[in-house]
């Protein structure tokens, strides 16, 4: 499906990547930097960034774990906000090529950043573009994580220089583009609600968060926030 | 295997199996309009939530300390000595 995919090709993506690179590099740094104090250890958080390849998922990981949250608890945040991945892939599935092995390449390299760049519109992805942006983003994310490791062992103790504050205004940043959506309304108990979906469940689990951490382990609070989601149940009918 | 390591493995695999789903094994198949909704939900419920926690908690206390100042005064306390200015 190549030919219907778009004129654009593999030199066109490593082009068009490059400032996201340079900014996911700056982002690694910080990841390295912080799941380093978190306790994650030099080596642990570097082959996370090659295998995991996903910001908001290693940052909560680091986060749970510095919170002294249970092994499970931090996976399993860590992959409820990869879940989104799944309907990704699922819209990038059509205009991959090749066998088992090229369509498990492109799967990997699809994050948000790549995913966009590869957009041709009208529901159509570049697989070349989708492969050359997802290289370069791959290869920023874990030459930063490294620098951020081997940077976090020279500056130490990050609460010193009051990195801890770093974490929350992180998942800001990364929250921040998830609530942009085309609904403006949101349906919720039969209630018609004049703010977007995303934002109606980022209330709600910040919420459901807040309330339950008195009361429970570090980390579940997190995996229990995405209760909030149901309310997409009644939104497309 | 330490924790740490478990958590790189499962997330890691977990991660790759999610991706991967898609393109290896629907192979173009959408999926139902109303799981996209729920799952498509589940970031920006958990990212608020690590904002909330990492912003108003202190282990399992809500305290309001400097951290709640990090966007606009710069540098702010170290959550280990914070004084909170109220706790509930």
């Amino acid at each position: 499906m190549a030919e219907t995919s778009g004129d654009r090709g593999f030199r066109e993506g490593a082009v068009a990547v490059v400032p996201m690179a340079v900014a996911v590099f700056g982002f690694g740094l910080s990841y390295g930097v912080l799941a380093r104090a978190a306790g994650m250890g030099g080596v642990a958080p570097v082959v996370m960034s090659a295998t995991t390849f996903a910001g908001s998922a290693q940052f909560a990981a680091a986060s749970v774990l510095q919170a002294g949250g249970a092994a499970a608890t931090a996976a399993l945040s860590a992959l409820m906000l990869n879940a989104r991945y799944l309907p990704i892939g699922v819209t990038v599935a059509p205009w991959l090529e090749g066998g088992f092995w090229s369509r498990l390449l492109h799967a990997h390299l699809t994050v948000d950043e790549s995913w966009v760049i590869a957009a041709e519109g009208t529901g159509r992805w570049n697989p070349r573009v989708l492969l050359a942006a997802g290289m370069g983003l791959w290869i920023a994310w874990i030459l930063g994580t490294l620098g951020g490791v081997l940077f976090g062992n020279v500056i130490g103790d990050p609460a010193r220089l009051g990195l801890d504050a770093a974490f929350p205004a992180l998942f800001l940043a990364l929250l921040m583009p998830q609530l942009r959506t085309r609904e403006r309304v949101t349906e919720v108990a039969g209630l018609r609600i004049g703010a977007p979906p995303p934002a109606i469940a980022a209330l709600i689990g910040a919420a459901i968060a807040l309330v339950l951490t008195p009361f429970t382990p570090a980390g579940v609070p997190i995996v229990a926030a995405g209760a909030a989601c149901v309310i997409g149940l009644r939104r497309r009918r | 295997m330490s924790d740490v390591w478990n958590v790189v493995i499962v997330s890691g695999v977990g991660t790759l199996a999610l991706k991967a789903t898609g393109p290896v094994l629907l192979g173009g198949k959408p999926l139902p309009d109303r799981f996209t909704g729920v799952v498509g939900l589940l970031a920006p419920a958990l990212l608020a939530a690590l904002v909330a926690i990492g912003t108003f908690a202190s282990g399992q206390r809500l305290v309001l300390d400097g951290r709640a100042c990090w966007a606009s005064e710069p540098p702010p306390s170290r959550s280990g000595s914070a004084r909170p200015c109220c706790w509930w």
